[in-house]
């Protein structure tokens, strides 16, 4: 079943009836994640309300969303470090929450946040990813400097990451969830408080993997991003889905911002008394 | 745009600038009720301890006799050690709760006058605050009732205002004056371990307490003549004339506190002027680029898997991250220094003295009963891997014995040399490292059972807690009674036996399989709960 990118002006939202054994099946291919009948609720807030989504296998597919969407809580589930309260989470065709463990091994993650073990080096600390991803050790270096050249960062590949940029510390929490070669890969916010140099590095790193045949999953509210990056969308607000597809199936002359402010909701500025701002007026 | 056309506020007065701070810190603590139910309990358990702790010393101010020597005495000590404590004390317990900080004043045109008044009026509302002036208002009012005047009254009671304004501003002073130092990486590592080293030196406080049983009334003099150049001990000074009515020194003391005040005032608002306006910056040093990543110096010995590598990052992490040092150090001192320091103490050298070297293993096992804690929000990275739970344990495991056990065989090697007990030598090492391997098999599944956020602030002198009061200090000592549980029969074994050191080498050998079977039987079940537990793990310890 595909879904409608743009719905009609009544927001005709994705249905939400269908059993959670069944999750919608890619158009055009398989899945690389499939999620269905998510739910996630944080004592009185539901975070996440009856998700449905399928991410096609080798796409680069972004899901935006205004702040507290459920972007985050929803990549969290999918990579097994949430429990959902039900619902159903498949990565390239395996069942995340009843064998966590063999859909890590097809995951590489780079949440929100960027917390790793801050006091090893970035040299370290991608020999150490590999190795915990059962990389033998001679694998693990190689992978480790190519990567860290990729990514400009041997220069400082013997700094502890403590002591690294907002910027170099997402490039290193890239590398390490690329080392073993994931299927898929999970990005929250990676561009978000980037320089437009850090940026360029990490979009061309990104588009080598996808080239490769790996998927990408990305949240973002920066819609320009979005648009210039990914093959398919997904427009999540208030936990759940409200549209999904091919980003070309935007109308012709519509920027996703557009698309994204009229599912979402905008709410104008106009009619705030804000005359005060004005220093002409004296 | 015409630059410069638009109205500029004016300025606020000094009075009005403590207006809004005082509602600011007012409205803060009220929506602190709003956090929920154990954030509502934290608010009433604090302002009820408050009030009685002030009152309860406010009390006993107020009745003491105070034409007693000692009395007069105890003024100036007190003072001069509680003002000595305000500013030692933050250091120790890891700074003071400021809900309006320097840093929040960052955006903001205020002056050095404005940002103190600022600051300190802010400081004035609380709990901690409360208890000083209840405590405070006691001792005046003992001096009011013992003297009947009211010039004395005044002088006592401008003494012990002096002295809350300057209590208040003195524990403030170390995190603002060390603001630059303690923003780089490396000063706050140092930082924590000197907080750390200063706490572990209350120990000392042991010496203190048995020399004062000594204490001559002209030892106490002497004391009393030094300390009340200090500020605070001037004020003690003023208050212990006044309540003697001797009005004229006391004001000149009290003269001496004010401008004690004044300076730490100007410099606090000197050293806030250079904060605020200063951008933090990290500091690091850059090595030679090496080929052995994670394998060099002492970790080159591990083996090149998923388990070395988890044991080759932690053992980076015992010497690299501060509260790990911290630890180590806490183990080596309290393994090492305890028994010597008590052995020399009481004189006796015994030889049996060398058994209290496995206290250094058995720290580092109480201090492993949080391992994903002290991961704090890196701990995803490796539960999200697809290493076997059981293979990190053994990583960390092995990353815990190896220092730990070293620490207690040169623990066991010098009090064996000092006290000449090398016959127990052996038999203290097999318990240790009998005890260490059960322990961190208990300690194991501690983690996985209790997990609790340890954070790691930017300044070691902000206060910094886990939020979770009473409930950690209660997982804790769960934690406690299960790695008690464990290491009983050794203990018991050992004590029994304590006379020979055949029988305890005995005990250590036939504990080893006892800790194999058990360590291997607890990380068994902790490795399946993990595997489970993740995603409760993870919300533990990084609660955002």
């Amino acid at each position: 079943m595909s879904f409608p990118l743009v719905p009609a002006l009544d927001r005709p939202i994705v249905e939400t009836s269908r059993p959670l054994s069944s999750p919608p099946a890619a158009p055009g291919g398989p899945a690389a994640v499939e999620l269905a009948g998510l739910r996630k609720r944080f004592g009185d807030k539901v975070a996440v309300d009856d998700l449905w989504l399928t991410v096609p296998a080798g796409s680069f597919f972004g899901l935006v969303g205004p702040n507290g969407a459920g972007k985050t809580t929803t990549l969290r589930m999918l990579t097994g470090l949430l429990r959902p309260d039900t619902g159903l989470v498949r990565v390239a065709g395996v069942d995340v929450w009843p064998d966590p463990t063999m859909a890590k091994v097809r995951l590489g993650l780079v949440p929100d946040g960027l917390t790793v073990f801050e006091r090893l080096t970035g040299a370290e600390m991608l020999v150490y990813a590999g190795l915990l991803r059962g990389l033998d050790e001679a694998e693990a270096r190689s992978r480790s400097t190519t990567l860290l050249e990729a990514l400009g960062l041997s220069a400082d590949a013997d700094e502890l990451i403590v002591d690294y940029s907002h910027g170099m510390r997402k490039k290193v929490v890239l590398a390490s969830a690329l080392i073993h070669r994931p299927d898929v890969l999970v990005l929250d916010e990676p561009f978000e408080g980037i320089d437009p140099v850090s940026s360029a590095a990490i979009r061309e790193v990104l588009q080598r993997y996808r080239s490769a045949g790996g998927t990408v999953l990305f949240s973002s509210h920066v819609m320009e991003v979005v648009e210039r990056l990914c093959d398919h969308v997904a427009i999540i607000a208030g936990g759940r889905i409200l549209a999904a597809g091919p980003l070309d199936g935007l109308p012709s002359g519509h920027h996703l911002e557009e698309v994204f402010l009229h599912v979402v909701g905008g709410r104008p500025v106009t009619g705030t008394d804000l005359s005060w701002l004005d220093r002409r007026s004296g | 745009m015409a630059l410069g056309a638009a109205s500029v506020p004016g300025r606020l007065s000094v009075p009005a600038t403590a207006r809004v701070f005082a509602r600011l810190k007012v409205r803060l603590v009220r929506n602190e009720w709003r956090r929920g139910p154990s954030a509502r309990l934290g608010l009433v358990l604090s302002w009820i301890g408050a009030v009685l702790i002030g009152a309860a010393v406010g009390v006993l101010a107020a009745t003491v006799d105070v034409s007693r020597p000692a009395v007069l005495r105890g003024y100036t000590l007190f003072a001069a050690v509680g003002g000595l404590a305000c500013v030692i004390g933050p250091i120790m317990i890891a700074g003071v709760s400021e809900v309006i900080g320097p840093d929040h004043l960052r955006p903001y045109p205020l002056s050095r006058t404005q940002q103190v008044v600022g600051l300190l009026t802010s400081a004035l509302i609380g709990p901690v605050p409360l208890a000083g002036a209840l405590a405070l208002l006691g001792a005046v009012a003992g001096i009011a009732r013992a003297t009947g005047s009211v010039v004395s009254t005044a002088v006592a009671g401008g003494a012990a205002s002096t002295y809350l304004l300057g209590a208040l501003a003195a524990s403030r002073l170390p995190s603002v004056l060390l603001a630059r130092v303690l923003n780089s990486r490396r000063g706050r590592d140092a930082a924590l371990v000197l907080a750390s080293l200063l706490g572990i030196g209350i120990y000392g406080i042991q010496f203190v307490v048995r020399a004062a049983d000594k204490l001559t009334d002209a030892t106490a003099d002497r004391m009393v003549s030094v300390l009340r150049w200090l500020p605070p001990g001037a004020l003690g000074r003023a208050a212990s004339l006044a309540a003697l009515g001797q009005d004229r020194l006391a004001v000149r003391w009290l003269g001496v506190g004010l401008a004690g005040l004044a300076a730490v005032l100007v410099t606090w608002a000197v050293a806030l002027r250079r904060m605020v306006g200063t951008v933090p910056t990290a500091s690091t040093s850059r090595r030679a680029l090496t080929d052995e990543a994670l394998f060099d110096g002492f970790s080159a010995a591990l083996p090149r898997t998923s388990i070395g590598a988890v044991a080759a990052r932690d053992l980076r992490y015992q010497i690299r991250d501060p509260r790990r040092r911290v630890q180590a150090v806490t183990a080596l001192l309290m393994g090492l220094v305890w028994p010597i320091v008590n052995n020399l103490h009481s004189g006796q050298g015994k030889a049996r003295t060398v058994l209290f070297a496995t206290a250094a293993c058995w720290l580092v096992v109480f201090g492993a009963t949080n391992q994903f804690g002290l991961d704090g929000r890196a701990a995803w990275f490796d539960l999200s891997s697809t290493t076997a739970p059981r293979r990190l344990f053994i990583g960390r495991n092995l990353a815990l014995f190896v220092p730990g056990f070293s620490a207690a065989a040169v623990a066991c090697l010098v009090l064996g040399g000092i006290t000449g007990g090398w016959a127990y030598v052996p038999a203290a090492m097999a318990v240790s490292a009998a005890g260490m391997v059960a322990g961190l098999g208990g300690a194991n599944l501690a983690s996985v059972v209790a997990p609790l956020p340890v954070p790691e602030g930017s300044n070691p002198l902000k206060a910094g807690n886990t939020g979770q009061g009473c409930v950690s200090g209660l997982l804790y000592a769960l934690a406690l009674v299960l790695l008690t549980g464990l290491l009983a029969p050794l203990v018991v074994g050992v004590a029994v036996f304590r006379r020979s050191p055949l029988a305890c080498l005995a005990v250590g050998l036939v504990a080893v399989p006892y800790a194999a079977v058990a360590w291997w039987g607890l990380t068994s079940w902790a490795a399946r709960l993990l595997g489970r537990r993740t995603p409760e793990i993870l919300r533990a310890v990084d609660p955002r």
